[in-house]
This record gives structure tokens, sequence and C-alpha cells, in this order.
């Protein structure tokens, strides 16, 4: 397998100028999107079928009344377990071999079965394209040795491309720097949904980030529901249809003319 | 998720499909256990199979970003894709379904033996065969319809191992209500409705308790999706429209003819008519609640 291959964000760095979301839709040729106040600073105020990554702006009331900023990018976290790969009936959504997780365009059919089953809310439809789209880690300028386009303008230096180990190694240092600096700090990604290919350093809790704290595969519940459902067909079998049709009472010999006598209906 | 990403139309499939396959797979388990003696109802609820099926379908295709390519769908298999194994039953069932309900048509007076139905006169074994393989298909496509909620990272859907479960339930009794209002429309043998209503009774009793399991563990389990059920925006509809309505209701309905001497010998088709476009309208609106309070 070759190497996996990742994003690092440095939340910590992020100064929430959204030159990722701008370089985001320049090198992938998308439509800016008219959007209205939403109460936040963020915008837009969700990851759309033309816009694959944004910052998302969270304010933290602190103890004295003062509100902070928290900054983080958010796109496909490019899971080992892509919830979006396991539901996907028309085979669009394929996992490359270095961990890219990406949705072909020419096979999408627009289910949305993948919109609803990401637990990140990574991937959305475009109606324009009438498919399902998300962040593809820039495949073909990754593959001319260039990292992808957010990386590229990061201006504070927030975001980091490479091996997927040298990230976490990396991740792991500034994350001891941002504790030493008395900071909740932790690396979000090691291990969610198998690993993800996108790697956080985040100096506050996952869930005042707006991270999943226990992210499932959308396809964890499906052997337990399977199995009810076949209990369920077992079970009524029996006791609805087995029991009340297969019982001798002569309900329907009582009336003439009726139930199995073909010619009496009419 | 903030977003309506699977619309009313996706409910209006779920609905269909579950009734379609609900009533034959009814049909042809009452035909089998009583050795024949309610063979009606193995033609009706093969009647009603395919093409309510067929509506049910085409919604989800108009859903498609791009319904002219659906035969993607048919290229490929993905075993841990609900959307693909439930693609793969719905095909299945309309192959085994149709040809059973062929083999019913080629037997109308209509048919006459010339033409292409008259290939399918007389053919028991094929009629057979298609009611065995259709009757689990069946079965495995109205749970399917749940299951393929499940496997999304809704808290409402996934949380719990029951929804695949309350889908075949529900379906089962709706499909049992679409049988009765064609026995009454029909004015068939009110004695075979009564059956069924029997029938639809104890399998309310069973989706009464299923649904409260699924709404106890979600409470534990996702609290807040649990709260918007049963105490937020969809409460109203929750427990006017699917408990009263769709369960309590027809439930009483149906214990109520089920003891009453008088209505029996009478051949009143009021309340059987009554109790199942309750239970077909809560039906409805289980999957349309559901569905929606699970995108908030």
């Amino acid at each position: 397998m070759a190497d996996q291959m990742g994003i690092l964000i440095d939340v910590s760095k992020c100064t929430g100028c959204r030159g990722c979301q701008v370089a985001c839709k320049q090198w992938n040729n998308l439509p800016a999107t008219r959007t209205a106040f939403s109460g936040s600073y963020e915008n837009p105020p969700r990851i759309e079928g033309n816009t694959w990554t944004r910052v998302k702006f969270v304010e933290d009331m602190q103890s004295g009344g003062n509100v902070r900023f928290l900054f983080r990018k958010t796109q496909c976290m490019h899971c080992t377990e892509a919830s979006c790969v396991a539901v996907c009936a028309s085979g669009a959504a394929t996992r490359l071999n270095n961990g890219t997780v990406v949705i072909d365009q020419d096979k999408c059919i627009g289910c949305k079965n993948c919109v609803v089953a990401c637990p990140f809310g990574a991937v959305a439809f475009d109606p324009q394209t009438g498919t399902s789209r998300k962040c593809r880690l820039c495949y073909e300028r990754v593959e001319n040795n260039m990292p992808p386009a957010c990386v590229k303008t990061c201006p504070p230096g927030a975001l980091q491309f490479g091996k997927r180990e040298e990230l976490l190694a990396a991740a792991g240092e500034r994350v001891s720097q941002l504790k030493a600096a008395g900071k909740d700090a932790s690396i979000y990604g090691q291990k969610e949904v198998g690993g993800t290919g996108v790697i956080y350093v985040l100096d506050a809790t996952p869930k005042l980030y707006g991270l999943p704290e226990n992210p499932r595969p959308a396809t964890a519940g499906l052997t337990g529901n399977w199995l009810g459902v076949l209990a369920g067909a077992g079970i009524m079998a029996l006791a609805p249809f087995k029991l009340l049709f297969s019982d001798k009472e002569t309900d329907i010999q009582q009336t003439p003319g009726s139930g199995v006598d073909e010619n009496a209906s009419n | 998720m903030h977003q309506i990403n699977w619309p009313a139309m996706i409910a209006v499939y779920l609905f269909m499909a579950g009734v379609g396959v609900a009533a034959f797979y009814t049909g042809v388990l009452a035909d089998l256990f009583s050795n024949g003696r309610y063979r009606r109802l193995a033609k009706y609820g093969s009647y009603l199979g395919v093409p309510l099926i067929a509506i049910g379908v085409l919604m989800l295709l108009l859903d498609l970003g791009k319904p002219l390519s659906f035969w993607r769908f048919l290229l490929n298999f993905n075993p841990t894709s609900t959307m693909s194994v439930g693609v793969w039953l719905l095909s299945a069932f309309i192959v085994t379904g149709g040809l059973n309900a062929l083999t019913w048509l080629a037997e109308e007076k209509f048919a006459g033996n010339t033409g292409l139905l008259g290939i399918f006169k007389n053919k028991p074994g094929l009629r057979r065969f298609t009611a065995l393989i259709g009757m689990p298909v069946g079965l495995l496509t109205a749970g399917y319809t749940g299951v393929l909620l499940a496997s999304t990272s809704s808290a409402l859907w996934s949380s719990t191992p029951y929804l695949g479960l309350l889908f075949l339930v529900s379906a089962t009794s709706t499909g049992i209500a679409a049988l009765m209002l064609v026995l009454a429309w029909r004015r068939e043998d009110f004695a075979v409705i009564q059956k069924l209503a029997r029938a639809d009774a104890l399998v309310i009793v069973f989706e009464i308790i299923i649904f409260a399991l699924l709404l106890i563990t979600l409470g534990f389990r996702a609290p807040e999706a649990a709260a918007v059920i049963l105490k937020g925006s969809y409460s109203a509809v929750f427990w006017l429209g699917i408990v009263a309505c769709g369960l309590v209701i027809p439930l009483i309905v149906e214990l109520y003819n089920m003891f009453s001497v008088k209505l029996h010998t009478g051949k009143d088709f009021t309340v059987p008519v009554v109790a199942s476009v309750l239970i077909l309208v809560g039906g409805f609106l289980l999957r349309y609640v559901i569905l929606f309070a699970g995108q908030i």
C-alpha cells in the first residue's frame, strides 16, 4: 500500500481568514454561493455541494464574559472506515491507495446516501451537477507533487500536507507544546473511524470544536438491524400467520360461495 | 445534518414499498399455511405488490440527482451498502412478484387463451416457485426500508438496532390493511376480513412493543433525538397521527370487532375499512416523521 497521505490542521494557528475556502473554490472551479447572515461570521453556514471546505467559527463564552473565537477548517476527513464508501450503491465513492476518499462524478447518480451517512457532514449534494460532492484532497495536484490548494494558500501555516505518519508525529509534538502552555490540547483523527487522513491538533475539546466525540461508521448498526429484521420476519410468520391461518376453523366454508370458490364471487 | 437531504418523496417510497411487499407476503403466507383456503389473498396480494413497488421505486428514481443514470445501481453490488442490497432485493421482488402476478392475471376471465398472458396460464409450479422466492425477498425488502435509514449518521435512525424491525412490522400491518381494503371493495367474504383483522391486531401489538422498545433505547442513547419525536416539533403528529390514529384506534376497533358477536354476523364493512384507512395513514406518518425528525 502506498504511503497514506493527509493534512494536519493546527487549529491553534488558524486565524479564520478563509483563504482555504477561496483557494479550494478557485482550484476546483466551484462557483460562489449567495448566502445570508446566519448569526455568525462563519460563512457559508455548512458544507455544500460546491463548498468543499469552510472555516467553522465557534464563539466560546469565557468565564469573565469575554468571547473567544475558535476556528476550525472543516472538510472531508478521508476516513479509513469511510461511511460514504461503505454505503455507496453505485460504486462511485472509493478510497484510493494513498487513503484519499473520492466520489467519481461520472458514477455518482445523486442518491444522497453518502450525504446522510457521513459522520462529519462533509459530503453534500450539488443540484447543479446532480451528484454528491466533497473534498478529494486535490489528488491531481498531489500526483504532481504539489500540496492541496488549501494547504498551499494557508497564510498562518496552520495546514500541513504530507505522509500521515509524519503528520501524526508533528501533531504529537505540537500537542505537547500546547499542553505545556496550559491548553486542553489533543490530537483528533488518530484513531477515530479507523484513523482519518485529515488530522487535527485541537486546543480545546472536540465537542467545543463541533467534532463528534465518538464518530461511528454509518454501517456500525447494520448487523444488529438485519438480525432484528430476520427475528421479526420469523416471529411474524409464526405468530399471526401460521397461528391464525393454519387453524382448522371452518370460517370460510360457513359462507358459501367465497374463499377458494373461484366461480362464486361474481 | 441540518438539511433535508431525503425529502417527502422518500417517505412515500418507503411507505409504498412496505405496503406492496407486505400485501404480497401476507397473501402468500396465508395461502401457504392454510393449504389453499385463502388463495384469494395470495392473488390480491400479488396484484398489489408490484404496482405499489413500482410507484415507490418511481419516487426513489425521481429523487435521484441523475434519474436516467439509475442503471448504474444495477452494475454494482456493495454488501455493506443497504441501498445496494435494497436495489437488488427490489429487483428480485419485481421479477418474482411480477411473474407471480402474471400467473394470476392469465387466469382472469378477460385473459383468454392466446397472447402473451396465455403463456402464464395454468402454471401452478411457476406460481408456487415465485411465491416462495418473493415471500422472503418481500420480508427482507420491508425490513430494508428501515435498515436503510439506520445505516447513516443520523442519531435518531442509527442509535438503536430496532428501526429495520419496526419498519418490517409496520409494513406488515399496512400490507394487511391494504388487503382488507381490497376485500371490502370487492365485497368478499367477511370472515376473511375478520381473519385479517385478527392477524393485524397481533401485528399492531407487536409493533407497539417494538416502538416502545425503540424509543426507550433511543431515550438512553440519544435523548435529544428521542425528544424531537416525543416532545419536539413532531410530537403532535407522533402522538395523534402515529400512536392514536395508526396504532391504538385500529387496535381497539379490531379487538372490538373480534369480540362483538353482533358484528360477526352482520356484514358491515365500515369498521374494517375505517381501521384499514387509519392504519395506512398511520403507517405513512410513521415513515414521514421518522424521516424528517432524523434530519433535524
